[in-house]
């Protein structure tokens, strides 16, 4: 986890007067307070229009209140994926060209989760914030990337604030009992101010319902009802480990997360399951409430979590009002409760290898019958075929019994790699499989926490708006701080930098077999700060002297302003399409449109199998021979 | 593929299948065999064919047709494993009719030729039929025990596609330790370590006497074992290509050396090792598909024969009689 720095050494530092000039809530916390952790954890920004505030993916400790101008957000990774192919040769061509085949299956999300209060549409990821907006919120609180790009739209004005003065403005969040107890510089906390009241009134009035709108469950429901459930939703906010709901409570509410991370997890008699994560857009507490029965699962904020509440008795209406919605929420309360309901403990199992390897965690492993498999790798052609090219397994891995365990996803119950994903990309549908949208932004965040390597980052061509390669006017180069905190540059090209994380890596293989804890084997993740440079060679470089660009045209004489205040605008940004690289997780998703994995369906040998390793493994003991049927998942 | 319970249903199948073939030709051919009678229907019952030849015959031609039907579905595996994602039926079953169906037709070219070799022509097409057989039973064998062999021999099986670069990767770090035990002096021009592009590491570079005496004994061991058993293609015949072997001159040279290079003679000794691993798998697996490589163009030859064969009992039979 990134560090944050005590004090910003960036753009205009802000005396106490300044900081409550901006910041009027501020006046609400004691001078000495102020004195003692105020000064230095805020700066103020300047930008010209068309500047670049911050980089969606890039790591960052600080969140921005636009004092003055309005921004564009967005997300400028272009949408792709490698996708999953249909697999259904020259009949589901005939069935497609008849009009019989389905079309796209699964769930469509209209809207992308970012990291402020708007969310962007998917069809055009874009937003605008204006004067007296945050954001930036989570990568202050938690240092997860960024999760958009912020660009001035006009020239604009922002005060920049570590943690601590976010702090102050909307109240310390609860800390959990964990961080309390490992924690040995005990940092101060705050009640917060009238800010966070004032924020969350205009999330209210500004965006609540277009938040409730995106949510798809809700997409049917009229503006009259929005705006009654707008004015009866309550606001809450958690503090990490603060429990939402609890597991055989009285279902009082429903929840949408404005943002955070909530885990859902289940108590057993063996200790704590965690069924899933859930981001911001998403919901819980419906099944309480549809059945009037106890809470079936305990709810935990992850981090600072923002919910909206709805009563019970709102619910109840919204229901009564709207059978289709109703309809819904039982069928996704339905797939919930089923899967819930599949868990056995295991028994007769090397548990050694079974807890050392992370079994347990699986909830649909990919095993390859070492004594069945002649190492004919169809399996990993047949995934490489049906993920344009791009295998998502690699046969090689540690061994359980007479099993290999490839590298491949294995939906695990307590899904890691989810848990920081800045813009929701990652996630799981209600069924096990863990898949990853086209909107993801390229961090590699998901790929350095997966535990077992499993998840890859894929180089992409792609088309995107790129500032056109014009020599800047040397005295526009040399403007002095404070400047912008990234100047507007290409996007970095990252394909040099990361390698595709395929099947066979051009380099030798761990030898897993050997390892006595799950193996990371070959699939790098990015070091995007690394590749930058490289890629910025591209980008117009500021000149050091003139002499080094003899063809740089008549320099802007405004360019050489004033350091603190906007000088006369600088000429449009021209900007141009442009192939580039962009890096894009992936990960097996089991196939989600094929009734059976295609590692499966192609393996001649019966050696490749999907299973639910608890029940699986147990049934197998350590028999030899012939061994007795036991359920597959495929 | 093991054959296990799962295969069960084709076997019953395919010795039905076989019975029922054998039946056929007893009913048309030898009724005398059987202790029963029983009627053929009248499409089956057909004169002798003038060159008397049981494949001439309509239950002869019967079992020919099937037998090459299953040929060119057998050849068909080949083009659905080219095509895994079509939903055609899992390529296990296909394995599966494959091995089966083929056995089948042993019956039936034996009942279609009854059991003669008959002209050079259709010699021909016997030889090549029992090459495949020969080789696709040899392959069903192999796959019955050399996974297993592989999994109890090979405890560190890697990638097979990456062991070049293993192999690679190991002869690099040998010459490396070849540059690094060299003496302070410049080393002589046209060494292995130094055509290899290895530098010496400074650090490394021997200071005191019995580091020089132990480096010159690694380089030694280098030059006479280590460096030319990485670096051959084939490690058969080499001292350090045998375990016993291999551990012992290891073990001498572990007792010959300072503290300070023991870490560098066991990281060899592993390079060693996994060599001997890459080159016992290279081994294995190529007896586990080598036969492949025998099977699949004589089949394709077969075919061809076979279609040949029947153009030309076509001609013959047919269209002049």
């Amino acid at each position: 986890m990134t560090e944050a720095p005590e004090k910003l050494t960036t753009g205009e530092p802000l005396g106490i007067e300044d900081l409550v000039k901006y910041l009027p809530a501020l006046g609400e916390i004691s001078q000495g307070l102020l004195k003692n952790y105020a000064l230095g954890a805020a700066v103020l920004r300047r930008y010209s229009e068309g500047d670049e505030i911050c980089e969606e993916g890039e790591f960052g400790s600080t969140a921005f209140y636009i004092v003055e101008g309005s921004v564009d957000i967005y997300i400028a990774n272009p949408l792709a994926k490698v996708k999953t192919a249909r697999g259904d040769g020259f009949f589901g061509f005939l069935k497609r060209a008849i009009g019989l085949g389905g079309g796209e299956v699964g769930e469509q999300h209209g809207y992308i989760t970012i990291d402020a209060d708007v969310d962007l549409p998917k069809s055009k990821p874009l937003a605008t914030l204006d004067a007296g907006d945050l954001f930036g919120e989570m990568t202050c609180r938690t240092f997860q990337p960024r999760s958009a790009t912020v660009r001035a739209k006009t020239d604009c004005v922002l005060v920049e604030m570590l943690r601590v003065i976010l702090d102050m403005l909307v109240g310390t969040r609860e800390v959990d009992a964990d961080t309390k107890a490992s924690t040995k510089v005990k940092a101060p906390t705050f009640k917060g101010t009238t800010f966070k009241k004032a924020l969350d009134e205009k999330y209210r009035q500004r965006s609540l319902v277009s938040h409730l709108r995106s949510v798809p469950l809700f997409g049917t429901l009229g503006d009259e009802f929005l705006n009654y459930l707008r004015d009866r939703a309550e606001l809450v906010s958690c503090g990490k480990g603060q429990v939402i709901c609890m597991e055989g409570d009285v279902a009082d509410a429903f929840y949408l997360i404005r943002s955070g991370l909530v885990r859902v997890s289940q108590n057993l008699p063996g200790g704590e399951l965690v069924r899933t994560y859930l981001k911001r857009g998403e919901f819980f507490g419906e099944i309480g409430l549809l059945y009037e029965q106890p809470r079936n699962a305990t709810c935990t904020a992850l981090d600072a979590v923002d919910v909206v509440k709805i009563g019970g008795v709102e619910f109840k209406l919204m229901l009564e009002q709207f059978p289709n919605v109703k309809a819904s929420l039982g069928k996704i309360a339905d797939a919930r409760i089923a899967a819930n309901k599949e868990r056995k403990p295991p028994a007769g199992l090397q548990l050694d290898d079974f807890l050392n390897q992370g079994l347990y965690e699986a909830q649909n492993l990919l095993l390859i019958d070492l004594d069945h498999c002649t190492r004919c790798d169809a399996c990993v052609n047949a995934c490489a075929e049906a993920h344009d090219g791009v295998t998502r397994l690699i046969r090689d891995g540690l061994r359980y019994d007479h099993f290999l365990v490839p590298t491949a996803c294995r939906s695990c119950r307590d899904p890691l790699c989810m848990t920081q994903c800045p813009v929701g990309s990652i996630r799981r549908k209600e069924s096990l499989e863990i898949i990853i949208e086209d909107w993801c932004i390229g961090c590699g965040k998901c790929a350095e926490l997966c535990p077992y390597g499993n998840i890859n980052m894929h180089p992409f061509e792609v088309m995107k708006e790129v500032p056109a390669e014009t020599p800047k006017p040397a005295a526009a180069a040399a403007k002095p701080a404070p400047t912008p905190a990234k100047p507007a540059a290409p996007v970095p090209e990252k394909k040099e930098a990361a390698p595709a994380a395929n099947a066979v890596a051009p380099a030798p293989a761990p030898a897993p077999a050997a390892q006595p804890a799950p193996a990371k084997p070959a699939a790098p993740v990015p070091e995007k700060k690394e590749a930058a440079p490289a890629a910025n060679t591209a980008a117009p470089a500021p000149a050091a002297t003139p002499a080094v660009q003899p063809a740089t045209p008549k320099p802007a004489p405004a360019a050489v302003a004033k350091p603190s205040t906007p000088a006369a605008p600088p000429p449009p940004k021209k900007m141009v399409k442009k192939k580039v690289s962009v890096q894009k997780a992936t990960t097996c998703d089991l196939c989600t449109d094929l009734s059976i994995p295609s590692c499966v369906y192609a393996c001649p040998h019966d050696a490749a199998k999907r299973v639910d390793p608890q029940t699986f493994l147990a049934s197998k003991g350590d028999s030899r021979g012939f061994r007795k049927k036991t359920r597959t998942t495929h | 593929m093991v054959l296990n319970r799962s295969h069960i249903p084709w076997f019953i199948f395919t010795v039905l299948a076989s019975l029922a073939v054998a039946g056929l030709y007893a009913l048309r051919f030898h009724p005398e065999w059987l202790p029963f009678t029983m009627a053929l229907p009248e499409i089956l019952r057909d004169p002798w064919p003038h060159r008397n030849t049981i494949g001439g015959s309509r239950v002869g031609l019967l079992f020919g047709i099937l037998a090459f039907l299953i040929f060119l579905f057998a050849a068909m595996l080949g083009a659905r494993k080219k095509k895994p994602l079509w939903r055609v039926g899992r390529v296990e079953f296909w394995l599966k009719a494959h091995i089966w169906l083929t056995l089948l037709t042993i019956p039936l070219v034996g009942f279609h030729c009854g059991w003669h070799w008959g002209s050079p022509h259709t010699t021909w097409a016997l030889l090549l039929y029992i090459v495949v057989m020969a080789s696709g039973l040899f392959g069903l064998a192999m796959q019955q025990f050399m996974p297993g062999f592989m999994k109890e021999r090979l405890p560190r099986e890697v990638v097979f596609e990456q062991i070049p670069y293993i192999r690679k990767r190991n002869v690099e770090a040998a010459e490396k330790l070849f540059a690094d035990a060299a003496p302070p002096a410049p080393a002589k021009a046209g060494e292995p370590a130094e055509k290899a592009g290895a530098k010496a590491d400074p650090k490394a570079v021997p200071s005191t006497p019995e580091d020089l005496t132990s480096a010159a004994m690694i380089r030694e061991f280098l030059e006479d074992n280590g460096l030319s058993y990485l670096r051959a293609r084939r490690g058969n015949g080499h001292r350090l290509h045998e375990q016993r072997e291999s551990d012992s001159a290891f073990r001498a040279l572990r007792l010959s050396v300072t503290p300070k290079w023991l870490p560098r003679v066991e990281e060899l000794q592993a390079a060693c090792d996994e060599r001997r691993r890459c080159d016992l798998q290279t081994r294995l697996q190529h007896w586990l598909h080598g036969w492949l490589l025998i099977h699949v163009p004589v089949s394709v030859l077969l075919i061809v024969v076979t279609l040949w064969h029947a153009i030309v009992a076509v001609r013959l039979f047919i269209v002049q009689p």
